[in-house]
């Protein structure tokens, strides 16, 4: 197998690694972040906010998150006469999906420790935020760990659909490369095995977590 | 800009045509990647080491690459091989490998959830080991398995709309055709959504029926 057509187009795929990293990144934090507080909203008390927020979780966990990318991309710049950059809509789209997995995480691992510990914690006089940061966060993140983890494979796997608003990642660098070359066996071996280096440690580690804290 | 329902009337029967192909599709590698599942679960759980080691490298690749990638490997590198398919079939065949990624690690644990006792009181009785899989541990594990099989029917519903960029007709391919030609993206991908969203929806119900029904009788 000729694999100089990697070597070759080295600096022109790894610009393409580099947007699916800042994608992933930026979508991570953005994902992370929204659905940790969509998970808090979730479990509120408030008909209100509660059925909002299950609402928006229902719809982003059903649908396909190239749809949810479409939408964004295609569906929401006609709407408002706007422009929405390839790049953004990729990150949009993969939050709006992951914050909304994150979010239902959040929610059973909440809910998976027991009442009396909130008792416990409001009759020594803490107040509701500091039930939830000094009593729950702490357990529900040990619990949450290795669902999340499992999350971020996932993320890491979603950046692929970015190539499909356009967005110049690993996979459609890799596109490029092979309408030039019309070698597809080695780019797409390389682009498999680079996603399989960054993927494979996470699920060990979920794995090994899931193990440990059960 | 006004949504335009009469647009989205005059399209109803072909994004009816896009989700019942999106349903066939998802369903026939449902079954595909079953088998695929239960082939290499008996292969994780009873095989020789040789092929533990295949079935294992099989299912880490199958769900650490993107299933995207695995849709386009099929369909752009298979031919360089010398193995042409059509776009169905490619498609079929990479969601099948996926898809049967996922389950080999769903019927282990069927399998492996199968209490050890059974396994013990049929050799006692002196069954045979392929009678003691296939009428002892087999039906058992199936039972177990059932409401992670129509979970990862979603999931693979899902992605099938993946099966667009290969040029299959199913729903989010009608999408992409009719705003191609017509610009209505706001109403087209929000039927779209809709249509995925009911499917989805239903099959969940479904799911949710079944676990509850499962969880009394185990």
């Amino acid at each position: 197998m000729p694999w100089d057509i990697v070597v070759k187009n080295w600096s022109f795929l790894a610009a393409g690694l580099w947007a699916t990293i800042e994608i992933f990144v930026v979508s991570m934090i953005a994902g992370t972040v929204l659905g940790v507080l969509m998970g808090v909203l979730r479990t509120s008390r408030v008909f209100l906010i509660q059925i909002t927020t299950r609402a928006f979780i229902e719809v982003f966990r059903g649908l396909p998150t190239l749809i949810t990318m479409f939408f964004v991309y295609f569906a929401v710049p006609m709407l408002f006469q706007i422009e929405i950059p390839s790049f953004l809509a990729a990150v949009i789209g993969l939050t709006l999906w992951e914050l909304s997995e994150i979010a239902e995480i959040m929610r059973g691992a909440i809910q998976s420790i027991p009442k009396g510990q909130v008792e416990a914690g409001r009759a020594m006089a803490l107040n509701k935020a500091q039930v939830l940061i000094y009593i729950l966060m702490p357990q529900a993140v040990r619990r949450m760990l290795p669902p999340l983890i499992g999350v971020y494979t996932r993320l890491v796997k979603g950046t692929a659909l970015a190539s499909l608003v356009g967005v110049n990642d690993l996979v459609m660098a890799g596109k490029i490369v092979v309408e030039r070359t019309l070698e597809p066996l080695e780019v797409y071996v390389f682009i498999m095995a680079v996603f399989f280096i960054i993927n494979y440690p996470l699920s060990v580690l979920s794995r090994k977590l899931e193990r440990k804290l059960i | 800009m006004g949504f335009d329902f009469n647009f989205i009337m005059e399209q109803i029967p072909y994004l009816m045509l896009g989700a019942r192909n999106t349903l066939i599709i998802s369903v026939i590698v449902l079954l595909l990647a079953v088998i695929v599942g239960i082939v290499g679960a008996l292969a994780k759980t009873s095989g020789g080491r040789f092929l533990r080691l295949i079935t294992g490298m099989y299912v880490e690749i199958a769900r650490n690459t993107p299933e995207l990638v695995q849709i386009y490997f099929v369909f752009f590198v298979f031919p360089s091989l010398g193995l042409k398919f059509n776009s169905f079939v490619s498609g079929v065949i990479a969601m099948t490998f996926f898809g049967g990624g996922y389950l080999v690690e769903v019927f282990r644990a069927g399998i492996e959830a199968v209490p050890k006792t059974q396994v013990e009181a049929a050799k006692s009785l002196a069954l045979k080991n392929r009678q003691i899989i296939v009428n002892i541990v087999f039906p058992q594990a199936l039972k177990i398995c059932l409401p992670s099989l129509i979970g990862y029917l979603i999931f693979i519903l899902k992605m099938s709309s993946l099966l667009a960029t290969i040029g299959i007709v199913e729903l989010t391919f009608v999408a992409n055709d009719v705003i191609a030609n017509n610009f209505h993206a706001f109403e087209m991908f929000s039927a779209v959504a809709l249509l995925y969203l009911i499917m989805v929806w239903t099959i969940s119900w479904l799911l949710g029926i079944v676990e509850k029904r499962f969880k009394y009788e185990l």
